[in-house]
């Protein structure tokens, strides 16, 4: 049990699922030193059940989890219904106003594309906060939909309804910026 | 159908987010039949996921700890074990 070691030998991986999340490097480094000194702190509680490299992601998820509900409470308190998806669909006969065009490219390409990316985020930048908030975890931190219910404190139908306005958002922004609907 | 095509973009948002029922996956499939935009934005939302999917699998396998980083990180661990004893 010695946290230099850890850091040695799990330091990348704690690392590299840190940078996954936050896609920020200080950020990254930052759970990592809290990982460890939390680790190192709470030794006794390590059963020796798991491994000390799943014992130790463990801790990090928490801080992970921990860091973003910081980050949420520090926003402004954000309208859960913001962004109307009838607005997309004809009133009358409930088809969809403009026709989704087709996407070009097989996801083995796009995902190496780096101008696709680029409009991707920019598209999602201009999505109503907590739509934009629930999609990056989703898609861009790969978090589960567990996960994210629990840290925004939010119930998978509220989540749902959230991703699809992202979704629909998302598809006429790239139809128009990227696919050439 | 008053917002139908609502009611399945909704459904094939939530496909990749938990297992449809019977009945749900019935319903969108019906609606294909008769819809080319529902179904293309069906396919372009799974491959939209399926990109993404990857390139998180792709970064999974690239960053490392910078060194400046790990030697503070030490700095800290060191400092802990001394004020401990």
């Amino acid at each position: 049990m010695n946290p230099e070691k850890w850091l040695e030998e799990h330091g990348d991986i704690l690392y590299r699922f840190a940078m996954q999340r936050s896609q920020d490097s200080e950020v990254a480094a930052d759970l990592v030193q809290e990982t460890l000194l939390s680790a190192w702190k709470s030794k006794d509680s390590f059963a020796g059940s798991s491994t000390v490299r799943t014992w130790l992601i463990g801790i990090l998820k928490h801080k992970w989890i921990d860091y973003l509900r910081k980050e949420i409470r520090q926003r402004e308190h954000i309208e859960l219904a913001d962004g109307d998806p009838t607005a997309w669909f004809d009133a009358h006969n409930g088809k969809w106003k403009e026709e989704p065009s087709q996407w070009h490219g097989d996801p083995e390409t796009l995902c190496q594309n780096e101008q696709f990316i680029q409009i991707l985020k920019t598209c999602a930048e201009h999505l109503p906060a907590k739509q934009k908030l629930v999609f990056d975890m989703r898609e861009f931190q790969g978090l589960d939909s567990d996960e994210i219910c629990k840290v925004c404190e939010i119930t998978p139908t509220n989540l749902h309804v959230l991703l699809h306005r992202a979704r629909l958002g998302l598809r006429h922004c790239l139809d128009k910026h990227w696919f050439g609907g | 159908m008053k917002h139908a095509c609502e009611k399945i973009s909704h459904l094939a948002s939530e496909k990749l987010e938990r297992k449809l029922s019977l009945r749900e996956l019935f319903m969108m499939q019906i609606h294909f039949l008769m819809c080319h935009a529902c179904r293309q934005y069906s396919r372009n939302m799974l491959k939209l996921h399926q990109t993404l999917q990857l390139r998180l699998k792709a970064k999974d396998n690239e960053a490392l700890l910078p060194d400046e980083k790990r030697e503070k990180i030490k700095c800290v661990i060191q400092a802990l074990h001394m004020n401990r004893g």
